[in-house]
């Protein structure tokens, strides 16, 4: 079954991941399940896990990835999602993006457009 | 073409019975989705018809390269055609990159096998609660209807009256609406057996109210059974408009592709 992740890269800018999030809380989601998975570098700040450890997500899971060896950028981008099958999409965004309110309308419609 | 081994060959020439073949020279006609795994193609060294029969053998259980039909339209002489088909400078498999082939080669089959999708023009059932409701979407409804798709509406909160239609800058959305003096599940099957044919896919809100209930439960038993439901939550309604540019294939592979 196909789905789409939302995967954050992240590290120490706790205030860009804010508002990183509060975009991707207040886009809309036209009812469809998005698991959301966020992803620490060893040198996550404090406030940064905390916001780790405070998130909430309605949309789906979450899963916290929090390297406790340092990678590097590639690294965490490389790991930061895997395809489980032809029918797995992922949505990797650095933490100091924000999205769109319509970005998700924009990524289904161009997934059942071209897929 | 029958290959008994690599340096000998038998051609099977067409008769009034199918036969099966270790590969196939051209004509002949491939379905679509045996070349869409695109991520195999590349690694296969497809250069001939004999390689392009063994690789279709091993992704089949009988383990057969192709079916020889039709003998209206066998070649005069056997050996005739086949030679010219192992011509390298003629008929064969291209080389060029998988990305320039024409797209459609290469597409997903449709995820259904029902005849409706391939119609470019589908029936939609819109099933609201209230004309806020129908408003708010009013902007894909109306962007279906200029896609040619047949909308037929239930606005089962509102009560029976003259003016059963909203009008917006794009276009007129006619709606039917209930009587208070009947229940739920006729409500649902009256609409649903009095529409101009089954649907392809009805709309509604993520409610849990017995209206929708009905519906999904109603649906299931009759010929829209193979419809494909969306439900919507009610405040993304007016973020919908670009719904009504989806084609009849999106629509019905929505719900497939983005519900866990």
């Amino acid at each position: 079954m196909p789905s789409v992740q939302i995967s954050i890269i992240t590290n120490n800018r706790p205030h860009s991941l804010l508002r990183l999030l509060h975009s991707l809380k207040n886009a809309r989601y036209f009812g469809d399940t998005l698991n959301l998975r966020l992803n620490m570098e060893d040198t996550a700040d404090f406030i940064t896990r905390q916001l780790a450890a405070d998130l909430q997500w309605e949309h789906g899971t979450v899963f916290v990835h929090h390297r406790i060896a340092h990678g590097g950028l590639l690294t965490a981008v490389v790991e930061s999602w895997y395809p489980r099958s032809n029918d797995s999409y992922g949505l990797l965004l650095e933490d100091d993006v924000e999205v769109s309110p319509l970005f998700y309308a924009w990524l289904k419609l161009a997934l059942l457009r071209y897929r | 073409m029958s290959e008994s081994d690599a340096h000998n060959e038998t051609c099977l020439t067409p008769l009034a019975s199918h036969r099966p073949a270790d590969f196939l020279v051209p004509p002949f006609v491939l379905p679509g989705f045996t070349l869409s795994d695109v991520y195999a193609l590349p690694d296969l060294n497809l250069d001939s018809w004999s390689a392009l029969g063994r690789w279709v053998s091993e992704e089949r259980p009988d383990m057969i390269g192709g079916v020889v039909i039709n003998r209206d339209l066998a070649a005069d002489g056997c050996f005739e055609s086949y030679l010219e088909a192992q011509d390298s400078n003629r008929q064969r498999l291209s080389t060029r990159p998988i990305d320039h082939y024409h797209p459609r080669i290469f597409g997903p089959e449709p995820l259904s096998s029902i005849a409706s999708n391939n119609k470019s023009h589908g029936h939609f059932g819109v099933f609201f609660p209230s004309r806020d409701d129908l408003a708010a979407f009013s902007q894909a409804a109306c962007g279906l209807i200029a896609g040619g798709h047949h909308l037929d509406i239930l606005l089962y909160s509102e009560a029976d009256h003259d003016q059963a239609f909203i009008s917006t800058d794009t276009c007129t959305l006619h709606y039917h609406s209930t009587s208070s003096a009947t229940t739920a599940v006729l409500i649902v099957s009256s609409w649903l057996s009095q529409s101009s044919g089954p649907f392809d896919v009805i709309i509604s809100l993520i409610a849990e109210d017995l209206f929708t209930a009905s519906l999904i439960l109603t649906a299931q038993d009759s010929e829209h059974a193979s419809c494909t439901m969306v439900r919507l939550p009610r405040e993304d309604l007016i973020y919908s408009d670009w719904m009504g540019a989806l084609s009849l294939m999106e629509w019905k592979s929505m719900l497939s592709l983005f519900r866990l």
